[in-house]
């Protein structure tokens, strides 16, 4: 470490605690509390990465979470950034974008042919002759992205937490923690957060020698640490601000979601770079940068150094490079040195000579930078004809500054640009929203303590409901930290406006000759600002560019939008815990115990089919999944069977159960569904279907009538809560009196179904079977079992059937009973999967499945469900009465040619293949199976008008791309006549 | 269940029965029925063992222990929630993981509906500082692991990221 300086009063690190990791094999050491970075740079390694185009050699440009060309690579881990990111030991590293090794890169070629590879290049090139763009592409691909992607990944997830305060203070420096003191000693409840370890901002780096703040931080820091209503929050950052203070903050543990009653942003300025050539050379830096690796990290960033400012701080930064030793060789100034104040005074009482009125024209080196080439600037440009080298190791940045002001813009913030301290400041803010400190261009140290008790004031004020005019403006310097133009162009080009995507000067230039001289536009031709930095160092003189391209004013060139996130968020953290809710119905574990193979259904789990029991016990991995799909296949098509001939038993609790009572009940029905419901007679159902406004189909199931003022509402798997929430809203707009009360959860259900049914299920109830006394559609409440329960006759799956509602906690004996009570009968419980063939051999749709999003009851075959003329209103009419005659799909049946299996002889269509005719798409399967009853495969398809009441065979294109076809026929394709709903054993046998 | 996160334990209540009484006669059967009544809507009150919250304008959740307190109504119905008890010091930092309400305002006595952990839940805060969390009996298993596996992580964790929730 032998660039380690001797311990600095406020450094991060900890010098007891010695890291060893390596760069490509090469081993370094490191202290804890050192970042990649500062680690490298104190071992000697100075070249730290590879820009993104032109693989030109890179180093530290800010250390400030913004080095986009330091970035690293690990084992797992890609585009970590070098500057930020804590040395730990044993870390194994290599730089990303490089083709070979850091010194050695393969692909540094690239910066020799850049000429022919001007901005926007790849728009233009490389269509001509089409056949070798796939060879441009795959080039093209190789060569750009930044890192790694590890496909061996380990799966982690970071917690996420709310959290809750009156005022969020967004930046730990001066400004911010006055800020935090003022609004808790007035009460408020505070979280301040500053995304470094350590909170202090420039105090601890800009200022750290400076004998006047040293009592200063050491009061705010204790003061802060110490407030019983401040939560300090360091090592956080704040990823972006949305809607009513909502904001996100990234820790080291994942993200804690912050809702805060206020904000007030204290996030300080970016330091931006001048523009001259080869300013990206290893050893030209940020001036804040050499700043940080000195006081945080203990480093040397040189030896022999030139600082280029246009500010204070630059020869603030001068002193502070003498303080550690580096040798000052010249102070390079774009103005008169009589408009700087007391550093410029000290610095030149130790002799460093003062170059004014000039500006860095060239920076000359080939991999780090060797000597500095200065010349005479007025303003706009050098005179190239009177320059002076400088031979040094250093060249310090210093020309101002840009505001972290993203998230000001994200809560919607009007900036503007002030000329006088050349930098955008915030003009009028949203409520909620305060800003102070350099953000809001109060600089000297006086200025931020004053501009965050301001804020605070107002912040606190405006919490307690009190009227307050803003004084914004009031502590701003009245001089100006930056230069309005650092830039200095060059013929022979290599001044970076964008380090992140090597963007030339000539670049933004050449594309506002194209035509894209508006901001937004710019910045999407060239990639001005859109790399893993989004713009931070780059928008600013950006939009100082076109502005004097365009002879317009700042404020009239505009600025391009900051989106969240402020930093790059793990996407650990964006996943958090994984929470997803699974629901089981009360005879879950009798459906485990008993082979079942589950799947979800919405929340819900419920069984997909059964694998029966053998003589030695349930068939294995049922539950695993590794059941082939034959076996599949061969026990639903059982399954099936068993209703058909016999008796099956399924689990139907999932089905939304809602009593809906009161004298307007009735009057709800009608308005909620389509069909009349207020006319349904006491102990019978109606079936039920719900469209939208728009008139599209989303949901179905029945209404029955308990008593004159108590209907009993059912509805599907999926829709059951949101069906209930549509019933609660109807009630509220039309001002009825209705109680409603959801029942899913503490009603279970089950279906009886097959021939048997009726049989069975009069030897355990108390209820009349009997045709006449309980006809289909039937609703009748008794016992079961001993326990109350409502039995419906309904016939989804078109067979004699009982759907039997009862209490949850009774529903795992009830099933039980019925098992044992049916196996002389050969009961059979059935899963999903045999339940959707039955239906579909009836011709019964699926809401969801054979409806989309769009369909409406006349696309679905269902106009009979839709009384246009003899209703007087329900949610949707308007729309269906439009729909009605605009119809332009249908909802047909098929099936395929006898014989066809899908095993020997062609592929077997699926749900969701799309219907060919003439090479278009002319509509897609929405239900296709094997009907074991029929014997042959049907389905139903959704089918373009008029080729849907053609007749005339359908074409499917299958995952082969082979075109299989289809014959249209009638459906039911089972039992059309519902004679089965009334039959039982005795009947048909 | 019992949790081992330190200062943090989570029980269930399983004698505790739920009924949702609604309709212009159920202020009248929960009295009757010798139940307390909460006054306010959303806002309960515990008394004997019962918890009665009121969702509404004449709409009740009554939870007891003792069958002999149930309502006779007609439009009384049995829910079948499971109710977790969560007691300790570091209750609201779990909470913070899983509900985006602010627990800290939240005094004894006070009753709430929310989502937790993606589920519909009630919760209510007992004089002794126990939260009771409802919610549907389908979820238990869910709920059961996922406080489980929380319980299991915080315990690990000091609690040291500036108490932010």
């Amino acid at each position: 470490m032998k660039y380690r300086l001797e311990p600095q009063s406020l450094e991060w690190i900890n010098r007891s605690e010695t890291l060893n990791f390596s760069l490509e094999g090469q081993t370094f050491s490191g202290f804890k509390g050192d970042s990649i970075s500062s680690a490298l740079l104190a071992g000697g390694q100075k070249l730290l990465g590879r820009s993104f185009k032109y693989h030109r050699p890179r180093s530290v440009l800010s250390m400030a979470n913004h080095d986009v060309n330091a970035l690293f690579q690990s084992g797992e881990a890609t585009n970590i950034r070098g500057d930020v990111t804590p040395v730990d030991d044993g870390l194994a590293l290599r730089a990303c974008n490089v083709n070979g090794t850091l010194s050695n890169d393969r692909d540094s070629y690239i910066g020799l042919l850049s000429r022919f590879l001007p901005v926007g290049f790849y728009y233009k090139a490389f269509h001509k002759p089409k056949k070798f763009f796939p060879f441009w592409e795959r080039l093209i691909r190789e060569k750009a992205g930044l890192g790694e992607i590890s496909t061996d990944w380990s799966a982690t997830r970071q917690p996420k937490k709310y959290g809750f305060c009156d005022l969020l203070v967004i930046g730990g420096g001066a400004s911010g923690m006055q800020a935090a003191l003022s609004a808790a000693d007035a009460g408020a409840d505070v979280v301040l957060v500053d995304e470094n370890p350590h909170i202090g901002g420039s105090l601890d780096y800009q200022l750290v020698n400076e004998p006047s703040a040293a009592a200063v931080r050491s009061q705010l820091k204790q003061r802060v640490v110490e407030h019983t209503n401040i939560r300090v929050l360091s090592g956080h950052y704040a990823c972006g601000w949305y809607t009513d203070h909502y904001v996100p903050l990234v820790g080291p543990k994942g993200i804690t979601k912050m809702r805060a009653a206020g904000v007030i942003m204290a996030t300080g300025v970016m330091e931006q770079p001048s523009v001259f050539r080869n300013n990206d050379l290893p050893g030209v830096m940020l001036a804040s940068a050499a700043q940080r690796l000195i006081a945080r990290y203990a480093v040397k960033p040189g030896q022999r150094a030139v600082v280029l400012c246009a500010n204070d701080e630059g020869y603030r930064a001068a002193l502070d490079l003498i303080e550690a030793g580096v040798d000052v060789a010249a102070v390079v100034d774009l103005e008169w040195l009589d408009k700087r104040g007391d550093w410029a005074a000290q610095l030149q009482e130790k002799g460093v000579p003062v170059i004014e009125q000039s500006a860095i024209y060239e920076a000359k080196g080939k991999t780090s930078l060797k000597a500095v080439v200065v010349a005479p600037f007025d303003g706009r440009s050098c005179d190239s004809g009177q320059t002076r080298t400088i031979p040094c190791d250093l060249l310090l940045m210093s020309v101002g500054w840009a505001p972290a002001a993203q998230m000001l813009y994200q809560a919607g913030s009007k900036m503007a640009y002030d000329k006088k301290a050349q930098q955008i400041l915030p003009q009028q803010l949203p409520k909620g929203i305060h800003a102070c400190g350099r953000l809001n261009g109060a600089f000297t140290l006086e200025q931020r303590l004053a501009d965050g008790e301001r804020a605070a004031k107002e912040a606190v004020a405006e919490l307690r409901g009190e009227t307050v005019e803003s004084d914004i403006g009031r502590f701003r310097d009245d001089r100006a930290h930056s230069h309005d133009w650092p830039i200095i162009s060059h013929p022979k080009g290599k001044n970076f406006v964008d380090y992140d995507e090597d963007l030339q000067l000539k670049d933004l230039f050449n594309a506002a000759k194209e035509g894209f001289d508006n901001i937004e536009l710019m910045k999407r031709f060239s990639t001005n600002g859109m790399g893993p930095s989004q713009g931070k160092h780059a928008n600013m003189n950006g939009i100082r560019v076109l502005a004097e391209i365009n002879h317009k004013s700042i404020d009239e060139t505009g600025s391009t939008t900051a989106r969240p996130m402020f930093h790059p968020v793990p996407v650990s953290a964006l996943a958090g815990r994984r929470f997803r809710p699974e629901r089981l119905t009360p005879m879950h574990s009798w459906h485990e115990a008993n082979g079942a193979k589950m799947m979800e259904a919405g929340r819900w789990l419920r069984p997909e089919y059964y694998l029966p029991r053998t003589d030695v016990g349930t068939l294995p991995n049922a539950a695993s999944g590794a059941v082939s799909a034959s076996e599949r296949q061969r026990v639903i098509l059982q399954e099936v069977q068993a209703v058909r001939s016999s008796l099956g038993i399924i689990d139907v609790s999932t089905l939304g159960k809602i009593e809906v009572m009161g004298p307007d009940a009735g009057k709800l029905l009608d308005v909620v569904y389509t069909m009349k419901m207020s006319t349904i007679k006491q102990g019978m159902t109606r079936y039920a279907l719900m469209v939208d406004d728009s008139g599209v189909i989303v949901d179905d199931g029945i209404v029955g009538r308990i008593t004159e003022d108590r209907f009993y509402v059912t509805a599907t798997t999926s829709h059951a809560d949101a069906a209930f929430r549509t019933l609660s809203m109807k009630t509220q707009e039309l001002g009825l009196d209705v109680r409603l009360v959801n029942r899913t959860g503490s009603l279970a259900a089950l279906n009886l179904a097959g021939p048997v049914s009726r049989k069975l299920l009069s030897q355990l109830t108390n209820v009349n079977l009997s045709e006449d006394a309980f006809p289909y559609l039937g609703l009748r409440e008794g016992t079961l079992c001993g326990y109350p329960v409502r039995l419906i006759r309904v016939g989804f799956v078109g067979e004699l059937g009982y759907e039997i509602h009862m209490p949850a906690d009774a529903a795992l004996e009830i099933w039980k009973t019925l098992i044992e009570a049916g196996k002389p009968y050969g009961i059979r419980p059935f899963g999903v999967e045999a339940q959707r063939v039955l239906r579909l051999e009836k011709g019964h749709i699926i809401v969801g499945q054979d409806t989309d999003g769009l369909t409406n009851p006349f696309e679905a075959n269902m106009g009979w469900a839709v009384p246009l003329a003899s209703k007087p209103w329900f949610t949707g009419k308007p729309s269906l009465a439009l729909l009605k005659e605009r119809c332009q799909r249908k909802l047909i049946g098929f099936r395929l040619p006898q014989g066809f299996t899908g095993e020997s002889n062609g592929e077997l269509p699926k749900e969701c293949h799309l219907l060919i005719e003439n090479g278009e798409i002319a509509g897609r399967i929405t239900s296709i199976a094997y009907s074991p009853t029929l014997g042959r495969v049907i389905g139903l398809a959704m089918v373009d008008l008029p080729l849907a009441d053609q007749a005339k065979p359908l074409k499917a294109r299958v995952d082969s791309g082979a075109l299989i076809t289809l014959e249209p026929c009638a459906t039911p394709f089972y039992d059309a006549d519902g004679t089965r709903q009334t039959a039982d054993l005795t009947e048909v046998a | 269940m019992t949790g081992l996160m330190s200062n943090l334990n989570l029980t269930c209540r399983d004698r505790l029965r739920g009924y949702l009484l609604t309709g212009p006669g159920s202020q009248a059967a929960i009295t009757a029925a010798g139940l307390p009544l909460p006054e306010a809507v959303l806002s309960a009150v515990e008394s004997d063992g019962a918890l009665v919250a009121r969702t509404g304008s004449d709409e009740y959740m009554a939870y007891i222990a003792d069958p002999q307190l149930l309502p006779t109504y007609d439009w009384c119905f049995p829910r079948a929630d499971r109710v977790f008890a969560l007691k300790g010091k570091r209750w609201i930092e779990l909470m913070a993981q899983v509900c985006q309400y602010d627990f800290r305002q939240m005094q004894p006595g006070d009753w709430l509906m929310a989502s937790v952990v993606g589920v519909n839940c009630w919760l209510y805060l007992e004089a002794n500082g126990a939260l009771l969390i409802g919610f549907d009996s389908g979820y238990d298993h869910y709920m059961s692991d996922t406080f489980s596996t929380l319980l299991s992580e915080l315990g690990d964790i000091e609690s040291n990221e500036g108490d932010a929730q």
